[in-house]
């Protein structure tokens, strides 16, 4: 709707509003001064508003004809074009781009009049080629959105960076750290089958009537140590026993996954005798 | 019996309805051109408004003191094939299509430029309180 309505503005928005008869002199330094006034509300717009900004630059331009604001107009269209996605607001900068053109070529002519000068001559040249840019910058964004390049860019970088976040798993690895935690489990839990036994076998002693006193008390703190061991151990053991599984299994499933495929695209480490040991290479 | 009549005379008229949006399609370009055609060596014809227009021509010291804005006539511009600036008297008149463009009485030197390109240049005399239509070819 915006860009609708811009669209409609443009012959509106680039009709001067001063008199085309003999006037007050106008010469480089009062446009530099009345340009200065313009751009600084239009660079604080450009950030809020980039098509706010190219109105504002497109009604101050029109007032003498400045191709320096045309520009800066045809800039904040692009802007506002990149963040909206339309492809009038990039057509509406590469018009305002070649209005600049018109003006800049217009002042190398003889038929420039001599006392309405906005911008030096000298100038001119670094203009015609920051406006050449500026048309070639809003063509190329205003074919791109008509394709619809754009979305399916941004959608096709969001696929291949959610791809790139997820970093594969390394199978190999995955299953033999699964195995050595649950080697380790194992052993933990025999450990407690070890204080299990030993707090049963003071248990059994405690029991004898024939235990008492000091040699008693031994017997209950060792019983206690070994159930202390039981407990612990099975628990812990259990755990990194379950723990070591699961990743044997993701590391298996991993595998089948990679097997499937295609060469390029699979990880793989390579561990080789060399000259001084042993070389580990491969694709990551 | 009536179902058939339906089902026959329904695709008879959307054939001539297609029929008739095509003819109407190609004949529109035909119609326009004959509308806008300006074959000026010039590129510049002067449509409405009774100005008189000199092709190549620049106005003198005396006819730019003799220019008058107590009486201002107005300037519409059309380009055809393209786009362009149009420049009065040594000043940007405005891009176009332009409508209803204050511009002095009397001899005022025109030029109408698509960036390095100049389409026309010249004199353009405005009558009094004239509004004048031209359309500029480009080529």
């Amino acid at each position: 709707m915006v860009a609708a309505t811009l669209a409609l503005a443009v012959p509106l928005a680039t009709t001067p509003t001063f008199a085309f008869a003999a006037g007050p002199k106008v010469t480089p330094e009062d446009g530099a001064r009345k340009r200065a006034e313009a751009q600084v509300l239009g660079r604080d717009l450009v950030k809020a508003d980039p098509t706010a900004a190219g109105m504002h630059y497109d009604s101050r331009a029109a007032e003498w004809g400045d191709p320096v604001l045309y520009l800066d107009a045809a800039d904040a269209y692009i802007a506002a074009a990149e963040k909206d996605r339309e492809v009038p607001m990039a057509e509406a900068a590469m018009e305002r781009a070649r209005i600049a053109l018109d003006l800049l070529y217009f002042a190398l002519d003889p038929a420039a009049d001599k006392d309405f000068r906005v911008i030096e001559t000298s100038a001119v040249p670094d203009l015609i080629s920051r406006a050449n840019d500026t048309v070639a910058k809003a063509q190329t964004l205003a074919e791109s959105l008509a394709r619809g390049d754009g979305e399916a860019e941004a959608s096709a970088d969001a696929g291949e960076k959610k791809k790139r976040d997820r970093k594969p798993i390394n199978a190999k690895a995955m299953f033999a750290s699964g195995a050595a935690v649950t080697g380790l489990g194992g052993a933990v839990l025999g450990l407690g089958a070890v204080g299990l036994i030993l707090g049963a076998v003071n248990q059994s002693r405690a029991e004898d009537p024939t235990v008492y006193g000091s040699e008693y008390d031994q017997v209950a703190a060792k019983g206690e140590r070994a159930n202390l061991i039981a407990g612990v151990g099975l628990g812990l053991g259990g755990a990194l026993v379950l723990g070591g599984v699961a990743m044997m299994v993701i590391g298996k499933v991993a595998a089948k996954k990679q097997k499937k495929q295609p060469p390029e695209e699979r990880k793989t480490v390579r561990i080789a005798p060399a000259l001084n040991g042993v070389s580990i290479s491969g694709r990551f | 019996m009536a179902l058939r009549s339906k089902l026959v005379s329904l695709p008879a008229a959307m054939c001539a309805a297609l029929l008739a949006g095509a003819l109407a399609w190609t004949a529109a370009p035909a119609a326009d051109a004959a509308a806008f055609a300006c074959a000026d060596p010039s590129n510049l014809c002067v449509d409405a408004g009774g100005a008189k227009w000199e092709a190549g021509k620049s106005a003198s010291a005396k006819d730019k003191k003799k220019r008058s804005e107590k009486a201002p006539g107005s300037v519409s511009l059309t380009i055809e094939g393209g786009r362009g600036s149009l420049f009065v008297n040594g000043r940007y008149a405005g891009t176009a299509p332009l409508s209803n463009i204050d511009v002095p009485s009397g001899r005022n030197d025109v030029q109408v430029r698509d960036g390095s390109t100049v389409l026309s240049q010249g004199v353009l005399t405005v009558p009094k309180g004239a509004s004048v239509s031209l359309t500029v070819n480009h080529p």
